[in-house]
This record gives C-alpha cells, sequence and structure tokens, in this order.
C-alpha cells in the first residue's frame, strides 16, 4: 500500500446517530495528516457552529485516536476507497464538583439520583448520608466495625432505605426519614461467618444480595423478619454516647439463600439488570459466577486466572466490567456460555483495579477507581482511557467509585467523597 | 569451535513460567522500627506483623487497612499465626522469652472464637487434672493464664516464659502442636508444646551445635533441626536421627521444607541458597548464589513451583521451583523475578518473606520499617 505523506487527501463521508448533528452524507475529501481535533473543525464549519462542539470520530466502532493516515496503515486500509466516519459529541473532561470530609477511610460509595442523596461507608464503622450541598444529613451508627459496603434500597417521598455490609459479619438495613432526618435500624442480618465485603439491590428492590470473605453469597427478602420467621432479638451496644438506653434491641433475619460454590472470599455481587433472579459475583478463587437464586445453583464460571475485586452491569448493554488485581479492567458477556469469553481487556491502571462502574447513560463508558490513586474513565471503543483524574502527588488508593447519573463519585484513603461532574 | 552456550541446557523463558510476583501493590503503613517477623493467617485475609518499635500488629491484606495494634515491653522476634482454619490464634515471641498465644479481635468467626477457646480451655483442664505441682515439675518452663483484662482487651489466651529470647516459632500443620527455637537456651533451645494439653517437651537432651532454625514435616513425624552448619532430619516418634543434611555453607539463616515433604531449601548468612532433594542425596541438588549480601529468609509456596529469598542486598529473589512426580526426574530451578524497593539500614535490608497461602502473591518486611505485598 503506498504510504501516505502530509499533502494527501483521503475521500471519507461523515455519519452520525446524533440527528441534530446530521450534515450531509456525501463524500468529501480530508487531509489525511488531520486527527480528532482537525475532523471535529470540518464538522462544526459543516454545521455552521458560531461555538464548536467536540466530536468523537469512529471508525469501523474503533475510537480514532491517531491521524487518518496512521490510522490506514495500522489498519492495513487502502487510501483509494470512501472511508466511512462516524461522530459523535465528545465526552467532556470530567470536572471536580466539591469533596466531603469524612474522619476516616471511605470503603463504599453510592448515590441516588431519585432522593438526591449520596451514601458512604467508613473504616470508623459508621454509614452517612450526605445532601448536594455537602452537609452530612444523618450518621448511622449501629455496626461494631468497620463498614465494607453500602447501597440503597427503596425510595418513597419519606424515606430511604439504606443496606450496609460490616468487617463485623453483619448486614444492617436502615430506614431514613426525609422528613425530619431521623434514622432507624430496620433488622440486622446475621449468618456470614467473615467479613461482609459487598451489598447489592436487585431492580424490583424487593430483594439483596450479600457478599463474604467466608466464600458465601446470601440473597435476602427485604421484608421485616416477623414476617419470615420467628424473631430474635439481638442487643446492638452503641460504641458512642446516646442520649437514651445505651443498649437497643433489633430484630434479626436470619432467612436468606446461600449460594455456596466460590473457593475463598467473595469479593463482589450483583443483580443481572432485567433479571432478579440471577446474581454475578466475583472473588479471590480468579471465577465470574452466574448465578440462579430459586435454585440456588451456580449456572455458569468464567475463569481469568486473576484476582477479582469488583463486578458491574451496564444498564444499557448488559456487558459486565470487573476489576482485577492485574491491573487489568475485563468485559464480559455474561450470557455467553463460553468458559473464557472476555470480550475485552482495558489497561491503564498501575495497580489494582478495586472498583468499576458503568456509565447510566452510555453503553460504552465506565469509570474504574484503583490503588494507583487514580479514577479513570474509559470508552470500550478506545483501547485507552478517555480520561484520567487524579489529584497532585496523591498516593493514596480508592476502593469504590459510583457513576451516578452526572456525577462520578469516588472514596478511598484520603477519607473523602470525591464528586466530579461526569456528563456524556 | 564450539559455541560453550550451545551445550547448557536451555531453561524455560520466565514468561513461560507464570505467575508469579512482579510488582509491590500495597504498603502497609505503621511501624516505626525494623520488621523483623510477620505471618498471614491460612484463610490469606489478614496478617501480624511484630516490629522493634515494640508492637504487633493485625493487617486487613486486601486493603492495607491496620486493624489492630498490641503494644508489648520488647521488641518482637517470631510470629506465626496458627495453621488450622477452624482456630484464630497466633504465637507471639517478644523480648526476652515471652511467648503469648493471641486471638485476635474483630476478625474470628463465633465459631472460630469458640472453637479456639475450647482448645485452650481443654489444656486448662488437662493441666488441673494432672495435678498442678507435678505439671509444673515436668514441664521445662511454665504456662501462665493471662489476667482476665488481659484476655477479654487484647485477646492474650497463654504466656510461656522461655529462659532466653525466642528467635523462632513455627506450627506444627495441624495447629496443636508449636515449636520454639531459643538459641542460646542451651538444652532448652528447641521446646515443643501442646496447647489441647499445656506440655512443653525438650526432645533434644543434647544439641550439637547453636540451633538457627526447626520445622515440622508437612505429613510425616519427622522434624528439621538446622545448626550452623548441618540440617538433621528426626523422627519425632522414635526419637532417633534419621539424616544429616551437608549444607556446605558457613553459617545457615533459614529453611523451608517442601509441601511434598521431600525437598529443602536454606538459605545462608553467606549469600547462598542450597537446594536439597533428599531423595537424592544429603549434600545440596542446587546451590545458588544470587544475592550480594546475607540471605535472611527462603520460602516455599505452599501451591505454586515458586520459592522466594529474602537479602540484607535489599532484594527478594523468585524462582520456578518445580518438584515431579517422577521419582526419577530432578526439579527444575528458573530464576523468574528480583523484586526491589526495600531500603538497606545498617546492612540490613530485608528481614522476612512469606508467599500469600492461595495467590502467587508475596510479603515481604524489612529494616526500613516497611511491609509490602508484591503481587
Ligand atoms: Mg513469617
Amino acid at each position: 500500500m503506498a504510504e501516505t505523506t502530509e499533502s494527501e487527501q483521503v475521500q471519507v463521508r461523515f455519519t452520525t446517530q446524533q440527528q441534530q448533528y446530521a450534515i450531509t452524507e456525501s463524500a468529501i475529501f480530508v487531509p489525511a495528516n488531520f486527527k480528532r481535533y482537525g475532523l471535529s473543525g470540518i464538522v462544526n464549519h459543516l454545521l455552521g457552529n458560531d461555538k464548536p462542539i467536540p466530536f468523537d470520530f469512529l471508525i469501523n466502532g474503533e475510537l480514532l485516536r491517531t491521524s487518518l493516515s496512521q490510522y490506514l496503515v495500522a489498519n492495513n486500509v487502502s487510501s483509494e476507497n470512501v472511508i466511512s466516519i462516524e461522530y459523535v459529541e465528545s465526552m467532556l473532561p470530567p470536572t471536580p464538583v466539591s469533596a466531603f470530609q469524612h474522619d476516616d477511610w471511605i470503603s463504599s460509595v453510592k448515590g441516588q439520583q431519585s432522593s438526591q442523596l449520596f451514601l458512604t461507608g467508613s473504616y470508623d464503622s459508621m454509614v452517612r448520608l450526605w445532601n448536594m450541598s455537602g452537609e452530612c444529613v444523618a450518621t448511622l451508627e449501629g455496626h461494631a466495625d468497620a463498614v465494607k459496603s453500602v447501597a440503597f434500597g427503596a425510595a418513597t417521598d419519606n424515606e430511604v432505605v439504606v443496606y450496609s455490609t460490616s468487617l463485623d459479619q453483619t448486614v444492617i438495613a436502615w430506614e431514613y426519614s426525609l422528613v425530619d432526618s431521623s434514622y432507624r435500624v430496620l433488622y440486622q442480618c446475621k449468618g456470614h461467618k467473615g467479613s461482609v465485603e459487598a451489598v447489592a439491590v436487585d431492580q424490583t428492590k424487593k430483594k439483596f444480595a450479600t457478599a463474604s470473605a467466608d466464600a458465601t453469597v446470601k440473597v435476602w427478602g427485604v421484608k421485616d423478619p416477623s414476617e419470615e420467621q420467628s424473631i430474635e432479638f439481638l442487643d446492638i451496644k452503641n460504641k458512642k454516647r446516646r442520649k437514651t438506653d445505651s443498649t437497643e434491641s433489633h430484630k434479626v433475619k436470619s432467612f436468606c439463600q446461600t449460594l455456596n460454590g466460590h473457593v475463598g472470599p467473595v469479593t463482589s455481587v450483583i443483580f443481572d439488570n432485567k433479571d432478579s433472579n440471577i446474581v454475578y459475583t466475583g472473588g479471590w478463587d480468579h471465577s465470574i459466577r452466574s448465578w440462579d437464586v430459586e435454585q440456588q445453583v451456580n449456572v455458569t464460571t468464567k475463569n481469568c486466572e486473576k484476582v477479582v475485586l469488583d463486578v458491574a452491569q451496564s444498564n444499557q448493554s448488559k456487558m459486565v466490567a470487573t476489576g482485577h488485581g492485574d491491573k487489568i479492567i475485563r468485559i464480559w458477556d455474561p450470557r455467553a456460555d463460553d468458559a473464557i469469553a472476555v470480550s475485552m481487556s482495558l489497561t491503564g491502571h498501575t495497580n489494582w483495579v478495586s472498583s468499576v462502574s458503568w456509565s447510566p447513560n452510555s453503553e460504552y463508558t465506565l469509570c474504574s477507581g484503583s490503588y494507583d490513586s487514580t479514577v479513570r474513565v474509559w470508552d470500550i471503543r478506545s483501547k485507552g482511557s478517555l480520561f484520567t483524574i487524579q489529584e497532585e502527588d496523591k498516593k493514596d488508593k480508592i476502593y469504590s467509585v459510583h457513576w451516578d447519573g452526572d456525577k462520578i463519585l469516588s472514596g478511598g484513603e484520603d477519607k473523602k467523597l470525591n464528586i466530579h461532574q461526569a456528563k456524556i | 569451535n564450539i559455541d560453550p552456550d550451545s551445550l547448557i541446557p536451555k531453561l524455560p523463558s520466565p514468561k513461560d513460567l507464570q505467575p508469579f510476583p512482579t510488582q509491590q501493590s500495597i504498603s502497609y503503613e505503621g511501624h516505626t522500627g525494623r520488621i523483623r517477623c510477620f505471618s498471614l493467617d491460612p484463610v490469606g485475609l489478614y496478617m501480624i506483623s511484630g516490629s522493634d518499635d515494640q508492637t504487633v500488629r493485625l493487617w486487613e491484606i486486601s486493603t492495607g487497612r491496620c486493624l489492630n495494634t498490641w503494644t508489648f515491653d520488647g521488641v518482637i522476634h517470631s510470629i506465626a499465626w496458627n495453621p488450622n482454619r477452624e482456630l484464630c490464634l497466633f504465637a507471639v515471641s517478644v523480648g526476652h522469652g515471652n511467648v503469648t498465644l493471641i486471638t485476635p479481635p474483630r476478625i474470628g468467626s463465633p465459631e472460630q472464637i469458640s472453637l479456639t477457646d475450647e482448645y485452650i480451655q481443654q489444656g486448662y483442664a488437662a493441666m488441673s487434672t494432672a495435678g498442678s505441682d507435678d505439671k509444673e515439675a515436668r514441664n521445662p518452663i511454665p504456662w501462665v493464664k493471662p489476667n482476665a483484662a488481659d484476655q477479654e482487651k487484647l485477646g492474650y489466651r497463654v504466656h510461656l516464659s522461655h529462659t532466653q529470647a525466642v528467635k523462632q516459632i513455627t506450627w506444627h500443620r495441624k495447629g496443636d502442636y508449636f515449636a520454639t527455637v531459643a538459641p542460646d537456651a542451651k538444652n532448652l533451645a528447641v521446646l515443643i508444646h501442646q496447647i489441647t494439653k499445656y506440655q512443653t517437651q525438650a526432645p533434644f537432651r543434647k544439641l550439637k551445635g547453636l540451633v538457627q532454625r526447626v520445622m515440622f514435616h508437612p505429613t510425616k513425624p519427622l522434624f528439621f533441626v538446622a545448626t550452623q552448619l548441618y540440617v538433621r532430619v528426626y523422627n519425632l516418634m522414635k526419637q532417633e536421627l534419621i539424616k544429616t543434611l551437608q549444607s556446605g555453607v558457613k553459617w545457615i539463616s533459614s529453611l523451608d521444607v517442601h509441601p511434598g515433604g521431600d525437598n529443602v531449601i536454606v538459605g545462608s548468612y553467606d549469600k547462598r541458597l542450597c537446594w536439597f532433594d533428599l531423595d537424592l542425596s544429603a549434600r545440596p541438588y542446587k546451590t545458588l548464589r544470587y544475592h550480594s549480601q546475607a540471605i535472611r529468609q527462603v520460602t516455599f509456596h505452599r501451591r505454586y513451583p515458586l520459592f522466594a529469598s529474602a537479602s540484607d542486598d535489599g532484594s527478594i529473589q523468585i524462582f520456578h521451583g518445580m518438584v515431579y512426580n517422577d521419582l526419577l526426574q530432578n526439579p527444575l530451578i528458573v530464576p523468574v523475578k528480583i523484586l526491589r524497593g526495600h531500603q538497606v539500614v545498617n546492612s540490613l535490608g530485608v528481614l522476612d518473606i512469606e508467599f500469600h497461602p492461595t495467590q502467587p502473591w508475596i510479603v515481604s518486611s524489612g529494616a526500613d520499617h516497611s511491609l509490602r505485598l508484591w503481587t
């Protein structure tokens, strides 16, 4: 193939699925040495935009990160033919919005758009709720040890249910009142024999699943324990002084479905976005498993020979992303029967990837948190990360990320809930 | 003209021998003195470390979090987690001969805690039925019950007062027996303790040479004793010497037995690592000299075909070490990685290493006050 020179032109046809940005579909000549910015200039010119909109360009479903000529050479494409280029509005770099200071390391962060709240779990054994203006509206005291994972449950106009898991081997369901900012423990779940590392709530908000260092996964109904079984009462001794009694009795839930199969600690659990009878889990035994909850059976097991630290599913594409101890993010099709069904590996982090979370608005975009102290944003159509968020000279590990609407939340060793604007 | 290189058998390339640890992933921050020892729990979730800063710390391995700190009144020489997964217990050697058994708070399940308590109670019961006078007369060192406050608050279960500083603690795989080495304690240099009986025995009436390390055989009732020059293998049941391994080094520092039981590695202060194949010979099958300073610790991985050595040169050498079931096939030894990062402080480098029980990872501690996970 002839090498393209600086002055050379190639014939391209621009297409877009974003109808508001549609331009002529006839082929035009553009300089072969143009990269993303040059092409973006052409499209903006054709749109007659005074204020340019940044665009990204895809050839054969892959984001263009080089010049056109470099792409053609690398992919062995003839410059004689018309090249079809799809363009999409670029994601803007995430910008810091705010940071909410905690007393100790943050293990888990979550946001809930509908109730306009953020939720964090901390090593100081507290669960905290924050409003959008950065006020800590509630500090939920009840765990006897570090909180490892938090999740939002059902929300009404008046109440929000919250679940938290802890190194103390229990799970607590809480109810927070939006009316008077009070909270109460609904019940405490007992049964795990090790630190409870993760919690996830299904789409219907009728059940939740927990993953533990004891190698089991448990699925619990959200009902009050009295509706499921004879109630036991447990005294939770509050470490911090309370104006009322120093001990309180709480209902204990022990009825659950147990999923046995992992060999070693389970680090992560999620429900399938569509089917609440399916959960996906990952653990130290290097496996990513799917389970039938009703049958309590392990349906599929995929192995990758690396420790799995987190699992997340896209609500747009149903693809599953996993974070690993070998610095890699793997993308899987959970429906594929194939035991080795890694569709893609995303590389760029320089240490363990502790947390992954998909954009709720794009099937291609996800974010990740790592022990390398960065949060990265990825488009799975591109090999490297789109953006890297890192505070200067920061070495603190990140334990948790959550892409909540147009915000990326992250938390870790720096004791701050960091919030970035990340609009797609 | 024959190229001399062509006569050397080709070793496999390291990249074909993966997995093995390649980079530092987590640093465990907190100690302010040399970290001479640490030990991982049998599941590999937690670890305990002992330092010259006179503290013992409990860590969550996957996050780097310090979960607990115990403060003592002496340097911590050795620490060892009980290998029985149903228990939650470790032994630590402090200062001039105190060995304490501790159930760490926060991490055990209620089942583990109660079983551990039962185990310990069994010992107290055994002691009282034997008649305490009689028992104390038979035990060469006293077993002391900690006061209630220390039991409750710190998890102390038993104190054993040795006559000299205990430099090594090592458990039998079942977790009932453990051996201690106090090199300066003459005929009490090596003691074997049994928790469920509250009993201490001195298995060797007379010991030749200064004992450096001891170890239980992973499957048989054999016991390895390393002095400066030799490793002697004893049958504990028959109370007889089985074999004497001639290391050829000047001063043995460290010892480990392959999980299969038929291969032994020995590290030395004169920079050498000897691999013995017990079926082959009483002399080393291979002597490796890769370190530029004294070797402080050698260790096998329990699951992967890996072993490692740690040195005062500040590095950790990772080797592929494959033992074959076929008796005619010699072990395959290939150096695969050098891990650097520890600072050398006053000529001391890496003081202890241990592989993760389930992952191809290694933990190291050093004179630079650091404790690191390499994955
Ligand atoms: Mg050790």
